[in-house]
């Protein structure tokens, strides 16, 4: 692989006595749209402000295509940052905003209007340029936050949760736009976000971060389906614990049998027969139905409904299988299974996460 | 009549009372600066412009409003400065010893005058200064710098940080992002922490007694001098023209403000 565009050695802050970011290593293809995702406090924000140079590591190098950037100073590091609350200057237009960072790059003022309007085009926002900040919408403020950045034409993009603030209309909006100029423009892109769906959807690796340590790095798929500890896959979304033994093997899959008798087949790793295994199981990836086709990779599980949730596209289930209770996700065609109905649970072999 | 409405206008009549205590004063001293006659007394039998000619043709007078007015000018330039550089440095940044500082830049307010007025003067004794405009220019500030403080402190913690993190990752450095960024968004607190100031300066009296080099008066100091011997009429013209200007300066700077107000929401409406 070439040098990164970005890379952290061995990266630590503290602030006083507490250790935000602990040992971090991370490096950013050229070109590469990396999400660091984590639930609050876990140090990703830090992390982007090293990058950014608003923070000191307090041990550790941050290195800009190979060469060590530590020392060098915020405004020389020419790298373009979208801020959580956007911190667009509420004094100046539109126009004045997205040109802000040529007037210390020294560009000639026809080069200037060219190059802002240029941005405001690959943002989708063209004829604002007199306007102020308050004149403008939160998808509009989002858009001029996002020119102002690309403007500069920065060897880096770095996004500090920036959808936070839109609703969730407006969000699902820009989450497209944003990966669209991303991808446009071909950036090297670092963004920071609390929503696994923003991180899945977005980016092209997602590192999740945990009290200030990489937790796990990957493709989208591979934290979402192949999460390497229980901390992850929750983090996803809504997983089972079940705990079982391994009691043989049925051609590829374990064979695992569970507390209440049923044995349920599991696409994984290899595991010593008579051995205890610890399994997490997505509440969307197990379907709810009537007398399911048998398949050599699947297992069926009888079940009874014991409580429902109409979410409205999804409903979640109760249900309770030999003495387990399982809660499971699934799109509703017509209606809500009722509460005593006697169901079977198809469960693919693959389904089965072992952390 | 309804109790509510008896209650109503009792309460009329005590705040029209009120009022007549506080500005009756300055009624009477605007009244008498246009008596003709040379004693301070009604009814006035003559009008005349006379004691405000007499005014501009005093040495004394225009000396001491000249010394007033560079000593308020400079004062209030310094003490800005040092001010807003200090209310920055509070609502920007953690160190240590930040509740002292802030402390001790606010307390001056809750020292009366007298007490500031003979430390400062002993503390000038004891290192052997002798007193001196540029003294005299050190105590005023001491005296106003709280003032500034606090106007300008609220402004410029209201300002977000990440506006002047935004401006350095754009390419400014510090000082031109707090220039380009922070300085306009906190200028109207600034400006009306210079007109405290001045306004501060240029009324003080007790401290200013026990600095003024020899042969320097101020306007207020002038006047006490003034009254010593007899009350001058020139006095009440002199007290007009301040009352005037005492009124004028802060209404000129609320209405500059409702205009800068207006035209940023007359912007908003185009939307």
């Amino acid at each position: 692989m070439s040098t990164p565009a970005i890379a952290m050695r061995s990266v630590e802050k503290r602030f006083g006595p507490v250790v935000a970011v602990h040992d971090v290593n991370l490096s950013v293809a050229d070109g590469e749209f990396v999400a660091l995702l984590g639930p609050s406090g876990c140090g990703k924000t830090t992390t982007l402000r090293m990058i950014a140079g608003l923070e000191q590591p307090t041990k550790g190098d941050i290195l800009v295509k190979g060469r060590r950037v530590n020392d060098v100073p915020v405004h020389r590091r020419n790298f373009g940052m979208v801020f959580q609350n956007l911190a667009l200057f509420p004094h100046k237009t539109a126009f004045e905003n997205v040109a802000f960072g040529l007037n210390y790059r020294k560009v000639e003022k026809s080069e200037v209007v060219r190059r802002v309007q240029r941005a405001l085009e690959i943002v989708r926002l063209p004829h604002v340029e007199d306007r102020l900040p308050a004149q403008l919408s939160g998808g509009q403020q989002q858009r001029i936050a996002v020119a102002r950045a690309i403007v500069i034409e920065p060897d880096l993009l770095l996004f500090d949760e920036p959808l936070s603030a839109l609703d969730a209309g407006l969000r699902e909006e820009m989450r497209i736009e944003l990966k669209r100029i991303q991808r446009t423009l071909g950036i090297t892109t670092v963004f920071v976000t609390h929503d696994q769906s923003e991180a899945l959807s977005m980016a092209d690796r997602v590192v999740v971060l945990r009290d200030g340590r990489i937790e796990q790095e990957g493709s989208p798929d591979d934290v979402y389906n192949r999460p390497r500890s229980e901390f992850v896959a929750r983090f996803f979304g809504q997983v089972n614990e079940l705990a079982g033994t391994v009691t043989g093997t049925d051609g590829p899959h374990l064979v695992v049998r569970l507390p209440g008798g049923a044995a349920v087949k599991v696409a994984a790793t290899r595991a010593a027969s008579g051995s205890s295994i610890r399994l997490l199981l997505r509440a969307e990836r197990v379907q709810i139905g009537q007398s399911f086709p048998r398949e050599p990779a699947v297992s069926i599980v009888t079940a009874t409904v014991v409580g429902s949730d109409y979410l409205g596209m999804l409903a979640r289930y109760t249900v309770e299988t030999c003495g387990l209770t399982l809660t499971i996700l699934q799109p509703v065609s017509g209606n809500v299974l009722p509460n005593g109905a006697a169901v079977e649970l198809r469960i693919a072999a693959n389904a089965w996460m072992v952390p | 009549m309804t109790r509510a409405a008896a209650i109503e206008g009792a309460l009329a009549g005590l705040t029209v009372a009120l009022y007549a205590f506080l500005l009756a004063p300055v009624g009477v001293v605007v009244a008498l600066a246009f008596n003709a006659s040379p004693l301070a007394t009604f009814p006035i039998t003559h009008l005349t412009l006379g004691w405000f000619a007499a005014l501009t043709g005093d040495p004394a007078i225009l000396k001491a409003l000249k010394t007033s007015l560079v000593l308020g000018v400079t004062v209030s330039l310094i003490s800005t400065s040092l001010g807003t550089a200090a209310a920055y440095a509070l609502a920007r940044f953690r160190f240590g010893g930040r509740d002292m500082v802030q402390m001790v830049l606010t307390i001056p307010i809750l020292v009366p005058h007298i007490i500031l007025g003979i430390g400062l003067l002993l503390s000038f004794h004891l290192a052997g200064l002798v007193k001196s405009f540029p003294l005299l220019v050190a105590g005023h500030v001491a005296i106003t710098l709280p003032y500034v403080v606090l106007t300008t402190r609220h402004r410029l913690e209201a300002i977000p940080h990440s506006l002047e993190e935004a401006a350095q990752t754009l390419g400014a450095n510090r000082l031109q992002s707090f220039l380009a960024v922070t300085m306009p968004l906190a200028l109207p607190a600034i400006v009306t922490a210079l007109l405290f100031a001045f306004m501060i300066s240029f009324d003080e009296i007790t401290a200013t007694l026990f600095w003024l080099p020899p042969n320097v008066q101020t306007v207020p100091t002038q006047i006490m001098a003034m009254l010593e011997y007899s009350v001058d009429q020139k006095i009440n013209a002199l007290a007009t023209v301040l009352i005037m200007a005492t009124v004028a300066l802060p209404i000129l700077a609320i209405l500059y403000a409702q205009a800068r107000a207006a035209t940023s929401r007359s912007g908003m409406r185009r939307t």
